[in-house]
């Protein structure tokens, strides 16, 4: 038994850091809420396990709940990753969003100018090619602000965040220029028409509620990065470089081409979480599709480490506190802005490496490993 | 294109609105060209600008003097510019995650608060503005230009001043530019840093307090739309330089302000509304494609040395 | 004009300095500086000096003794204690800012009146030292546009606008072309002349007899002697300063060099400030002897390495390696070629600190076969290696420990294993054994040695004298970036090295 804990005390470690995280921000959030004159008890509760009386899910309280919680999960475990796989390199990757749109846009186009008859071959390949022309999307999106890092030192974290920025504007002209009519905006939203349901990934109806398959290629994604990460050749790269760029160089390696891989990786995982909006859920464009998924991301790789299991229960936490979020004004009068709150002061106590290593100083000398 | 400068109602309001939209440009611009100048990079420029804004409404709202409001928003800027610049010099914070933290955290803790006080959800109440500056009237049409615009040019220029005309300025560009050889000259570089971080958040307390008193009069949950990001981009196009950052803030306000004018569908056939959003961010990127490479200091230096 | 006088300016007695992980650097050195003379600190590196005089200059504290100016014990918290006594350092990698002028730079922290115009006050002082000692500055110039001799004069009045009595240079002409050299001690003269102090740190021996007019040596932490420049002459300062050293017999068996495994051509590399490092360096290196490289760090044997190793640029010349040209080129190409480099700067560059000790034994090769199939890492490939190199170079650590855990010695001992298990046909070692204890040491050089027994090159390069002597059968002293001859090590005895690590040219 001490051997095992022995063997994954890294692991272990990180685990209470990151729990240790969390707690400080359920509790500071907790104490500011209580200062301003709300509950945080009631407002937890209704989070995680909803209220009967409100009718108000939370994330986990019903089937409602668990359904939305695990549809955001999806998306902020891809793009936790694709945040992961570029903090391992040492590199920052706020572009998620940006390609998330472009690939999702991307996605629709595909979807909506081809069609294939129903049930045969040509509609399974019309579906997959819409997803690779996403992520090939999401990746070139990605390609500029890499190549501007790689060759002109620009700062990727500012032209990653000013290309998110033209990514909602460029799709939304796109989206009101071609496929809304002239007399404006109508009701729905800026939203394009349906793609070809050759192009449409079914959803399962479970319990009275939807749950889409955006779970598969997630899934897949998570796999594929561990892999790679893990157990390739470029991922023992990636982890040189983010740990001694000299040395790395030292050992052969090409420290630009690593970057450069990191960067596309995560750009065609976005493009990749865009396809699954489209495809597997929405079946459209729909402008205002992501709350922030891409930006999501950054915690959620925060909270998870390098590690893939993490990225994944961190991913379903963020997922739980925003969707539990949206329960909490129904039953504390708080608004469902209260996720950022909580999220903020998580992420904060992240940036801080005190902190982090007063918290690993304190439970090595609690006894919590055995030496 | 050309009917529309010439037409003279619409030029005036793209003027004045042009005029009012920078503001806050430019002080967040200068702000954090200080700031920049002494090694540090707020990456939380936004949370801080909104967090202001809030203060600022509320104080104006509750004692029914702007000039109150004023206060609160200036105190709260220079606090978490304080908090921040400490925790990145004191103990060795990441930048960029602690302003991405920050920046969540002040959308979270706005509405928040927004909601305990104002009851409604989104959005406050009215709150008291200050006087303006200057009114005009052209018919029916009432422009103002509000105090805030002498104040944050004289604020540029003072910066700029202090920046590269006085040895104060030589000072804290060294500790930019060098830290270690500001240490070996006997200066103390965390103080120098404590100061500008303080400074810097001031000035993005002004900024917030603008853009709820004055440019809304009205708390508006994540008021401050971007702009945070956008003063970082105005440091690089104006190379770091307040004087040139007027006349910058100037044209990012003039494409801020298009935005707006064109969604009303005035001009909606002429130029897609979003064209003129995008401009500021494709012109950053662009201006980080040239000057990427210029020497920053925004990885913190750490303690030039620890004492042996 | 005051010439020498006998009377004691600034005393610093029994200085002691211990560092916390139980480096003795200085072990009670009491020296005195008088006024209006020039005072020579001789030394090799490590010896001290700069230590003494960091604590001089208020940067570190010492851990003993006292420092007594004009009689009176002073304790220093910082540089700016000592600026107010009027002590001043200028350092041998200046501490100007780059992009800002001469002016500003001098100015910089200066309490001085006014707002706009303040820069005039003192640039009209900085011109009056300026022309009074002939010193040629644009003040106006950008330290980034300056040449290096520019940038000294600079760093130069800073310390003399501030009425410093003691300058203390610190290796002063290691950044100098030697005209520039030239320059900076006629100037030293003048300052002398005006009654100032002048502490002059070097390990150059000719310039100490020619500028001083006592000279301490200094070695391992202590005191040796301090001297009349006019009494002695430069074999004997070389015998102060490099000493005898008794040193664990290293036996090594005769063996006949083979091919040329390592080319040199006409080398000429740039440092990173963008003086010539390497001047015109030329030699090879064959199978089955060591070729030394000895000298004090600083004179370009960095540069070399790194241009052999293809982690720096060749301005000049070629180099090759096993006959094939490898000027240039990355060291994933240098590797496939069968050079294995033992990294001077251990944890900086030779290992990944986070990561494991399996993982660091395979750095440099994990594209091989052995360890990978193109795309996937083979995990249980990677944990045998460790084991057996774990075993036959007794590191003490599982394979799974990271790195940064590991004593020095052990971490030299995963850099040694990786790099000689690659079956390499060209070592090169650089300063192998500094911060090593005396069985990490021991172990190293008996490595080397049996490498050079199964008929490899090796490149040696190291600052210890006794080491590179022992363990090489040619040996080359680097000064100033050019080679100062090639001989064997029984031609040279400590004297003749002395001298020739010192600049002088020895028949």
């Amino acid at each position: 038994m001490s051997d095992i804990l022995r063997r994954n005390r890294g692991r272990i470690l990180r685990t209470l850091e990151s729990a240790a995280i969390i707690a400080f921000g359920f509790v500071v959030s907790g104490a500011i809420m209580f200062a301003v004159g709300y509950d945080p008890i009631a407002a937890y509760s209704a989070m995680f396990f909803g209220n009967k009386e409100r009718g108000m899910q939370g994330a986990f309280g019903g089937i409602l709940g668990i359904s939305s919680t695990l549809r955001e999960a999806t998306f902020i475990i891809l793009t936790g990753l694709a945040a992961q796989m570029a903090f391992s390199a040492g590199v920052f990757n706020i572009g998620v969003e940006g390609a998330m749109y472009v690939g999702a846009f991307a996605s629709f186009l595909v979807g909506y100018l081809f069609d294939a008859p129903a049930g045969s071959i040509l509609s399974i390949v019309h579906a997959l090619v819409a997803i690779v022309a996403a992520m090939i999307a999401g990746l070139a999106w990605i390609y500029v602000p890499a190549f501007l890092k790689i060759k002109r030192g620009a700062n990727e974290v500012v032209t990653t965040i000013m290309l998110n920025y033209v990514a909602t504007y460029l799709t939304e002209l796109l989206v009101v220029k071609f496929f809304l009519p002239t007399t404006g905006v109508p009701p729905g939203g800026i939203i394009t028409p349906e793609i070809s349901p050759s192009a449409m990934i079914p959803q399962l109806e479970l319990f009275g509620a939807k749950f889409n398959l955006g779970i598969i290629p997630t899934a897949i994604a998570a796999v594929i990065v561990f892999i790679v990460v893990k157990r390739s050749v470029i991922g023992y790269s990636m982890r040189a470089v983010g740990a001694s760029p000299d040395a790395a160089k030292y050992g052969g390696i090409d420290v630009n081409k690593v970057i450069l891989f990191v960067m596309l990786a995560g750009g065609a995982m976005g493009g990749l979480a865009g396809a699954i909006d489209v495809q597997f859920t929405g079946y459209r464009f729909n402008q205002a599709f992501s709350p922030g998924y891409g930006s999501s991301g950054i915690p959620v790789a925060l909270i998870g480490r390098l590690d893939v299991v993490g990225v994944i229960l961190a991913g379903l936490f963020m997922s739980a506190l925003h969707i539990g979020a949206q329960s909490i004004q129904p039953v504390t009068g708080m608004p469902r802005e209260v996720s950022s709150l909580i999220e903020g002061v998580i992420v904060f106590s992240a940036a801080l490496p005190g902190a982090i290593d007063i918290i690993r100083t304190y439970l090595k000398r609690r006894g919590v490993k055995n030496e | 294109m050309s009917e529309i400068l010439v037409d003279p109602i619409i030029f005036v309001s793209l003027a004045f609105g042009a005029i009012r939209s920078m503001i806050p440009l430019l002080l967040g611009c200068v702000g954090e060209v200080t700031l920049e100048r002494s090694g540090l990079m707020n990456m939380g420029i936004e949370g801080i600008m909104l967090m202001s804004a809030f203060a600022s409404a509320y104080g104006s709202w509750t004692t029914g003097n702007p000039f109150v409001g004023l206060v609160y928003g200036a105190a709260v800027g220079a606090f978490f510019g304080l908090l921040y610049g400490y925790l990145c010099v004191k103990l060795r914070a990441n930048q960029v995650v602690l302003g991405l933290g920050l920046t969540t955290f002040s959308l979270g803790l706005t509405e928040l608060l927004s909601v305990a006080v104002w009851t409604t959800y989104g959005y406050g109440k009215s709150v008291p503005r200050f006087p303006a500056l200057l009114t005009l009237t052209f018919g029916n049409l009432v422009y103002e230009i509000s105090y805030f615009l002498p104040i944050s040019i004289a604020l540029a220029v003072g910066a700029y001043h202090l920046l590269y005309k006085t040895k104060y300025g030589l000072i804290i560009r060294s500790c930019g530019e060098n830290a270690l050889a500001a240490d070996a000259a006997g200066i103390n570089v965390p103080m120098v840093r404590y100061l500008t971080s303080a400074f810097s958040g001031m000035l993005f307390g002004l900024a917030g307090t603008y853009i709820a008193i004055d440019w809304n009069s009205i708390f508006i949950r994540a008021m401050t739309g971007g702009r945070g990001w956008v003063s970082i981009a105005l440091v690089i196009f104006s190379g770091w330089n307040p004087l040139t950052a007027i006349g910058g803030s100037l044209l990012f306000g003039f494409f801020d302000t298009l935005q707006y004018w064109v969604s009303a569908s005035l001009g909606a056939s002429l130029l897609p509304a979003q064209l003129p959003r995008m401009i500021p961010y494709l012109v950053t990127v662009i201006a980080l494609a040239i000057y990427g490479k210029r020497v920053r200091g925004p990885t913190e230096v750490g303690k030039p040395y620890v004492k042996e | 004009m005051p010439r020498l006088n006998s009377e004691t300016h600034i005393r610093m007695e029994d200085i002691q300095k211990v560092y916390p992980d139980g480096v003795k650097a200085l072990r009670g050195v009491t020296v005195d500086f008088r006024r209006g003379e020039v005072h020579g600190l001789l030394g090799e590196n490590g010896a001290g000096k700069s230590t003494l005089m960091r604590i001089l200059f208020g940067q570190i504290r010492q851990s003993g003794g006292r420092i007594l100016i004009d009689g009176s014990q002073v304790g220093f918290n910082s540089p700016k204690d000592a600026i107010a006594k009027r002590i001043g350092m200028v350092f041998q990698h200046f501490m100007l800012v780059p992009s800002f002028t001469g002016l500003e730079n001098i100015v910089l922290g200066l309490d001085v009146k006014g707002q706009s115009d303040f820069q005039n006050g003192v640039r009209g002082r900085a011109l009056d030292f300026a022309e009074r000692l002939g010193l040629k500055v644009d003040l106006d110039r950008v330290i980034e546009n300056m040449p290096m001799g520019e940038r000294q004069r600079i760093e130069i009045l800073k310390l003399l606008v501030r009425n410093v009595n003691l300058l203390i240079l610190d290796e002063p002409t290691s950044a100098l072309t030697p005209f520039e050299a030239d320059e900076l001690l006629k100037i030293m003269k003048k300052l002398r002349g005006d009654g100032k102090t002048i502490v002059f740190v070097t390990h150059k021996l000719k310039e100490a007899l020619s500028i001083c007019d006592r000279i301490t040596v200094v070695r391992r932490g202590l005191r040796i002697d301090t001297v009349y420049a006019k009494d002695v002459d430069l074999r004997a300062l070389a015998k102060m300063m490099v000493g005898k050293e008794m040193l664990p017999e290293v036996r090594k068996e005769v063996t006949i060099p083979g091919k040329v495994l390592l080319e040199v051509r006409a080398l000429s590399v740039r440092s990173d400030t963008g003086n010539e490092a390497v001047r015109n360096v030329t030699f090879e290196v064959r199978a089955g002897e060591v070729f030394g490289i000895a000298g004090v760090a600083g004179n370009g044997q960095k540069e070399l390495v790194e241009a052999i190793t293809g982690l720096r640029e060749v301005e000049k010349g070629e180099v090759f390696v096993n006959g094939v040209k490898t000027t240039n080129r990355p060291p994933k190409d240098v590797y496939d070629l069968g050079l294995a480099h033992v990294a001077e700067d251990r944890f900086g560059r030779a290992v990944v600190p986070t990561l494991s000790v399996k993982d660091n034994l395979i750095l440099g090769l994990q594209f091989k076969d052995q360890f990978s199939d193109g795309l996937l890492m083979k995990p249980s490939a990677v944990e045998e290696n460790a084991r057996t190199q774990i075993r036959d170079y007794s590191i003490m650590a599982t394979e799974d420990t990271p790195v940064k855990s590991l004593s020095g010695g052990n971490v030299q001992r995963v850099v040694i294993a990786r790099e000689f298990s690659k079956s390499p046909l060209l070592i090169v070692a650089s300063q192998p054994t500094t911060g090593l204890d005396i069985s990490a040491t021991e172990f190293v050089r008996n490595e080397l040695i049996k490498m050079r027994g199964k008929g490899k090159a090796v490149l040696l390069v190291s600052s210890e004298l006794d080491e590179v002597l022992a363990l090489s059968d040619r040996v080359a002293v680097m000064y100033e970036g050019e080679f100062m001859g090639v001989s064997r090590p029984e031609e040279l005895d400590n004297e003749k090295l002395g001298l020739l690590m010192g600049g002088v040219k020895v028949e």
